[in-house]
This record gives C-alpha cells, structure tokens and sequence, in this order.
C-alpha cells in the first residue's frame, strides 16, 4: 500500500466495543473512517448503535452488504457482537477487505476452522484486536527471549474483571445468542494470547471448570461467571489461569507469572510492575511501569496493522493466531461444561 | 505454673518451633518446653543448647515426662509411632501436617486420640498466618458475599535428589510433595471456602532435577459441595534456591479479596502491627495450643477438618499419578490408600 495513502476503515457493526474503538480510529494518522455499516436484516437495536456511531463520529451509515461492494474501502473492522463476528469476517474477506475483528474471532470450533480456511486461501492482512503490546508483556517476551529465564516451566495467570456486567453490555456478555455466553468466552482470549504469545508452545490438553453461583444474572443466563483453565502443553509445559468477573475487585486483578529452568518472572498489571529473579548473580530487579491506557495500547496495535498493510512487517498476531485461540476457548467451554478434559487436535 | 510440654524433633521445623516458643517466653506467655528428643542425640543438643532446654535422644525418655502435652516436629513417616507412645501416656499432641503420608494411618491416629480422649490437634501452620487468618476472617464475616473461586499460588526454591530434604520427595517417608507442601493450601482453601471438597483433578510434573523422587510442581482444580471452586498450585522449582512467594485471591458475590506475600499485606486493609511470615504463623499456632491445652478454645483446625484436607491431598496426588483424572474425595474417605 501506498505509505503516504490514508487507510479508508469501514466498522462493520456497533454492538460493543465500536463506540470505544472509533474515536482512536478516527483520530489515528493513517487511517480514515469513512463509514459505519450493519447488515440490512439486523435487529433494530443493532441498527440504530450503528446509526448513532456514525452520527457520533460524522460519518455515513452504510449497509454491510453495499458497503462490502466499494472500491475505496481497505480495512473493515468488525464489531458486532461475538457471534457474528465469523460471518461478517468471511463476508468480508471475500470482498478482499483486509479486516481486523473483534475478540473472539468465532465462538464456536466450526466457526474457527471455517475462518480459518478462508483467510487461508486470500493474501489479506488480517487480525484480531489483543493487548500483547502492553509493556510488561513486551518485557516478559523480551526476558524470555533473551535467556535469562531459561525455558518456561509453568505459567500462572489471573484475569479478573471489576468491571460491572451492566457497564459492559449485560446480555451482550451473557446472551449466548449474543456473545456464545459467559466469562471464559469473554476473557480466556487474553490471558492465553500472553501463553502462546510468550512460549510459542501448542496446547495439547484443556482442563477448565466453571461456576456462576457467585453472580445471579451469569446464572440466569446459564453461563460461568468464573473459571480455572490449566492447559497441559508441549515440552511439559503447563500454564494455570484464572478468568471472571469480581465484583469491587478493585482495578481487577491482572497478573502473570512464570516459573521458567533459570528464573522467576512476575507481571502484576495493576501496580504496573515486572519482577525478576535469576541465578544470574543473583540478579533480582523490579520494574515499575506507567500505567498504561487504553488509546495509546490500541494505537500501538493499529500501528502495528498499518506497518503490515505497508508490508513493512507481519502483524504480530494473524487472524489464524486469533482462530487457534477461539478453538482454544471453545475446547475450555467444553472440558467446563462437561467437566471432563479435552484434547487439542488442531 | 507454667505449661510444660516436650519438643520430639529437633530439625528445621522443630528448630522454628523452638524459636517461636522462646518468643512466647520472653513475651510473658506461661508456656515453654521442658524437654527436647530427637533420634539424633548431637541435633537435640545443638537444639537444646541453643535454646536452654534439656535434652536427649531416647525417645523412651517420654514415658517418664510428666508435662502437659508433646508437641511432634518429626518427619511424616515417624508420626505414627511418637503419636502412640503420646496417646498411651495421655499426653495431649500437637503434630505437624501432614498427619500421616497415607489416609489409613491417619485414620487410626485420629480414632486412637479419640477413643482414649486425649486431645490431638495438627499443625495447619499456614491457617495461623496474621495476614492469611484475616482474609478467612474478612470471608467468614460475609465482607465478600458468597465465596466463589479461590485461587492459591505457591512458589518455592528448588531442591535436589537426596539432598537435606530428601525425606520429603520420598512418597515413602512423606507422602510426597503434593501431601507434605500442597496439603497447607488445598487445607486452606477447603477452610476459606467453608465447603466440603467433592472431587479434585492434579496435573503434575518434575522438571529441573528429574532424578527427584515426587513432584516438583503441580496444579489442582478442586470442586466444593457448594458450587465454588478452587486453583491450587505450586512450584518447588523456582530459582533461585531461596525464593518463597504464596498469592491467595478470593472472588466472592460482593466482592474480593487478595493476598501476596510479597507485599505483606491484604488488599482490603493495610493496617498491620502484627508479625507476619512463617515465624509468626508457629507463634500464632503455639499460642493457640496453648489456650486449647488450658481448656479455653476449641482447636481451629479440627480433626474433621484435617482429616478432610489429607483426604484432599491424597485425591490430588492419586489424580496427579493418573494424569489430571478425576478423582472423588470419597474414594478416599472410604476407600483403602
């Protein structure tokens, strides 16, 4: 792509996270927003979120299906509700749009696979929106490269949400027609981008187990609130995470730590800090960040999507990597659901 | 008159033991050891010498002690044979976790006690930590609402094969690692739940040393009676040699509450005059003994209580031995190992 071009964004959609997303678009260097889109056929409700999001950002309204037929649309970012997320995808990519979607790209293993495929078979700069440029991640990564570590031996990590399900859409979270329900499908992605992002290592086994008696509306819906996942890894690898949803959980509870052959590393992102500890002369340091916010990580992101589209780089994470991850989910949803293991064929 | 009572044990952890006691001595508590036994008699006088208490290496000896209790600082595979010579004497035990490195024996220590009325407490040392017995006081007074999920982290430095500690990577002599280091947190997330485990699944592995007899890590999913969960996991692999670290989160219906000790604190306040650490939790241990000895309190953790968290441990490293499978508590509690 031309590098002194703008690239011409269309949002597909304005279910969830669009209204946090567009104005870093819009305001982005490179980019240009040049419509909001939904598809002619869906709910009212959806309609109007898209209507309002274009009114909101002064630009157009379109439906999906002319908007995926014109000529000066590069990028579609998709931000629907999970379960439309594949389809919008596919849709898109065969109108040769280079798209970025939302999280989790599918919500179920078919749906993946099916992405999968045809992203596969088209030459598209594809991703998914994930938080691996967050500096501590960035510093972990760069440890572990480095060697200083040694190999990873166990990984723990905790994502938990203080955030209220009312100010995080309620039923969009929820509604399994919505979200394909509950917590794991919510959150999981994050925490196991970090594990595949930081050992490069494939999953073989998937253990979860889940609950909601601590949130009444995840209940009613018949989805987890909470979840443990311990992932059985190649090379003996096991990484032990936590998800959910914490009421007054302070700023949450986001923290990471690896038990590697040479060294300990720790990641707590709320204070921000990295520990670490290794035989190295008795190395032993901790690193306090700045608290990251949400408009320089994402920017961070769109940076690394335009250096792709100016095949600069790879995107650090393709849409396959956000596949792998969605199948990923879906096995944990299973094992939680059946309480039994799952695994990985893939 | 002071409490009079016996230290059988004078390694590392009757050496703890030993130290928390002087404390309480030179802080005005009316207890003390009058007499310390270990099978090595050069251990039991360096002990002895150190802390001014007589001393041998006969624990024959017992049979003529005449105190108010014995306190059992002895590897695991040993607990069985002091715990009779003590409940035969009707001399009232406190003994280290685990109570025995199977559930059987375990089982006919408590029923002996038991059957002869002679009080029998064990050393959940981690559930008299300052920090960790306010978060389960936060818990129990509903700060959190329903208790959903509990996640403990334990990580500690590495060890070799056949080194100081061998004794505890032999399943023989301790049960393994799961049941002699895990069983503190499985215990303790069994008490801060307040409900009765149903089944656990371990995953286990040994890593840097693999001539280590047990395993030097693992994570367990427990499932509680109440719907509630638990992450249990540790890791005696962690470099450098010295490192110790435990994280606690508790996700309740209204709210949660978190521990690290690497910050010395609970996130719900960070008010805090009293010890903390490991040393603490023996003083806190020893102090409460001390009331239970008297007839003042009931033991904290009762045998109900410790026979479940061993049952626990046991489930979990049968399910680490076959490979994440499911296994029930009940299997357990009723079965034979």
């Amino acid at each position: 792509m031309d590098q002194n071009r703008n690239i011409r964004v269309l949002m597909a959609g304005a279910v969830r996270h669009a209204f946090d997303y567009a104005p870093i678009i819009t305001s982005h260097p490179r980019m240009k927003l040049v419509g909001i889109a939904e598809e002619s056929d869906a709910d009212l409700w959806k309609i109007d979120l898209a209507r309002e999001l274009a009114k909101k950002c002064g630009t157009s309204f379109f439906s999906i299906e002319d908007a995926l037929s014109r000529k000066d649309i590069d990028l579609v970012v998709i931000t629907t509700e999970p379960t439309r997320h594949t389809s919008l995808a596919i849709q898109a990519i065969k109108a040769g749009k280079n798209i970025i979607v939302d999280k989790p790209v599918a919500t179920s293993i078919a749906d993946a696979e099916k992405l999968a495929r045809t992203i596969e078979e088209s030459n598209l700069v594809a991703s998914y929106f994930h938080r691996l440029f967050e500096p501590t991640v960035e510093r972990a990564k760069e440890f572990i490269q480095s060697g200083q570590l040694g190999l990873p031996l166990t990984l723990d990590l905790t994502w938990i949400s203080s955030n209220s399900l009312a100010d995080e859409g309620g039923e969009i979270v929820t509604g399994k027609q919505l979200s394909g329900g509950g917590e794991i499908r919510n959150f999981l992605g994050y925490p196991l981008d970090i594990v595949l992002w930081l050992t490069d290592l494939k999953p073989v086994r998937v253990y979860a187990a889940s609950n909601s008696i601590t949130s009444k509306d995840h209940a009613a819906s018949g989805v987890e609130n909470l979840a443990t996942i311990v992932l059985a890894m190649e090379s003996g690898v096991r990484a032990n995470i936590t998800v959910g949803r914490g009421p007054n959980a302070g700023n949450g509870i986001f923290t990471t730590s690896i038990v590697g052959s040479h060294g300990f590393l720790s990641v707590n992102e709320n204070r921000p800090t990295l520990e670490i500890a290794t035989t190295a002369k008795d190395f032993k340091s901790s690193i306090n960040f700045e608290q990251e916010n949400f408009e320089k990580l994402f920017n961070l992101f769109l940076n690394d999507f335009v250096s792709a589209l100016d095949g600069k780089t790879h995107v650090r994470r393709t849409l396959l990597d956000g596949c792998r991850i969605a199948g990923l989910i879906d096995l944990a949803c299973t094992s939680a659901s059946t309480s039994q293991p799952v695994a990985v064929n893939f | 008159m002071p409490i009079r009572v016996a230290l059988v044990g004078a390694g590392a952890h009757g050496h703890s033991h030993a130290s928390a006691m002087n404390y309480l001595g030179t802080n005005g508590m009316d207890i003390k050891y009058e007499l310390v036994v270990d099978e090595n008699p050069a251990r039991a006088a360096i002990l002895a010498a150190e802390f001014k208490i007589p001393h041998s290496g006969d624990l024959g000896l017992l049979s003529s002690f005449s105190g108010d209790g014995v306190d059992i600082c002895t590897p695991t595979h040993t607990h069985l044979e002091i715990a009779e010579i003590c409940v035969n004497l009707g001399l009232p035990v406190l003994i280290d976790k685990p109570l025995s490195q199977n559930f059987h024996d375990a089982d006919f220590i408590i029923n002996t006690f038991k059957n002869a009325k002679v009080p029998l407490q064990i050393g959940y040392s981690t559930r008299f930590d300052p920090l960790l017995s306010r978060l389960k006081q936060s818990i129990s007074d509903g700060v959190i609402g329903i208790p959903g999920l509990v996640t403990i982290n334990h990580l500690q430095g590495y060890s070799w094969a056949n080194g100081w500690s061998a004794w505890q990577q032999n399943g023989q002599k301790s049960g393994g690692r799961i049941i002699h280091f895990g069983i503190h947190d499985l215990d303790f997330a069994c008490w801060v739940m307040e409900s009765r485990p149903i089944s656990v699944r371990t995953i286990a592995s040994k890593k840097i040393d693999q001539a280590i007899a047990s395993w030097t890590s693992y994570s367990a999913q427990i499932f509680f009676e109440s719907g509630a969960l638990a992450l249990v996991t540790g890791n005696w692999d962690v470099i450098p040699a010295n490192y110790w670290r435990k994280t606690c989160s508790v996700i309740g219906s209204t709210g949660s509450i978190k521990y690290d000790s690497a910050d010395d604190e609970i996130s719900l306040s960070s008010q805090n005059t009293e010890p903390v650490g490991y040393l603490a939790s023996i003083i806190n241990e020893l102090k409460h003994w001390r009331e239970c000895l008297v007839g003042n309190t009931e033991p904290i953790v009762s045998l109900e209580q410790a026979r479940m968290s061993l049952a626990l441990a046991v489930a979990a490293q049968n399910s680490a031995e076959n490979h994440g499978a499911t296994v029930q508590i009940e299997e357990i509690l009723h079965g034979s190992k």
